[in-house]
């Protein structure tokens, strides 16, 4: 029998030192949404991804990772190696105030073009109901 | 003949019944929304009607599909798993990869940081296959050790 899996949370000041300096929270939507279209390998790549803007101390300016803003949130982009020919958007919305990184979504594009309008506002909308309390807090 | 013709004139009464009945609850679906939601709708109606790309309307359709059906929603840990996930031997080869065009660059790791401005310790990991490198990381690294992109990404081997 295998070992069980056990399930990390990304939290500030955990991690392997010097540690997580974001905490990431995740709308329950945007898992399903990923998992759509991305492997489990591939959606291993982007978690790391993720990680590694939760340790630097402005994401939005990452070293390692393209990240772009739309309107108030932001967009990670990736594509090519483990992602093959897939273009993928994660959005993220910064929430100072809980020193958290939310995800928002994911969108696998067709080029690599800017994110299609639609998706534009459908993130828009989620971050602002995360920010209006429509989706609890990760506290509650 | 006539029995016919009064099966199509149901048929045709039936749909347009179904249709008034769907634009009725359409209607009174968006009078219940948030006025911010009518906003997003209205703008997104914009979008459906301008949309020149398949992947433009799709997208477009799905936002409002989410905000009609105002489906409930939470926020959750960000969880991954603490053993590592089977990555098809990705992390293997291209961190091999990594080191290999760094050390045919003839650059310690120092040096390739002061190169690409990617923290030291990242390279550490990225050679060690503690991490998976983005693009924008792989294309750093390929212009500091003068290595096309293909070297590192299986997804432009056609390249080579």
């Amino acid at each position: 029998m295998g070992k069980k899996q056990i399930k990390i949370g990304v939290r500030q000041g955990h991690g392997t030192p010097p540690g997580y300096k974001w905490t990431v929270a995740i709308i329950d939507v945007a898992f399903g949404e990923v998992m759509k279209f991305l492997t489990d390998g591939q959606y291993e790549h982007l978690a790391m991804q993720v990680k590694e803007l939760a340790r630097e101390d402005d994401p939005t300016h990452s070293r390692t990772a393209s990240v772009a803003q739309i309107e108030n949130y932001y967009e990670l982009r990736d594509k090519g190696g483990i992602l093959g020919k897939k273009n993928v958007r994660v959005y993220f919305g910064m929430d100072k105030l809980k020193q958290s990184l939310v995800i928002l979504g994911g969108l696998k594009k067709e080029n690599d073009g800017q994110t299609p309008d639609g998706t534009r506002i459908l993130m828009r909308r989620r971050w602002r109901k995360y920010l209006n309390g429509d989706y609890g807090s990760l506290d509650t | 003949m006539k029995v016919a013709k009064d099966r199509d004139q149901d048929r045709v009464d039936t749909a347009e019944a179904a249709l008034t009945m769907a634009i009725a609850v359409l209607v009174e679906r968006i009078r219940g929304l948030p006025k911010e939601d009518k906003d997003d709708l209205f703008e997104l109606s914009k979008i459906l009607f301008a949309a020149e790309s398949e992947e433009e309307l799709q997208c477009a359709a799905r936002a409002y599909q989410e905000i009609l059906d105002q489906k409930p929603a939470c926020v959750v840990a960000f969880e991954t798993k603490d053993t590592p996930v089977n990555m098809g031997g990705w992390l293997e080869w291209i961190s091999g990869r990594i080191k290999q065009a760094r050390e045919d660059a003839r650059l310690t790791q120092s040096e390739l940081e002061a190169a690409t401005g990617l923290p030291q310790s990242h390279i550490s990991r990225l050679e060690n296959g503690v991490h998976s490198p983005s693009s924008t990381t792989l294309e750093k690294i390929a212009a500091a050790t003068g290595k096309s992109m293909p070297f590192f990404d299986p997804s432009h081997q056609d390249e080579l």
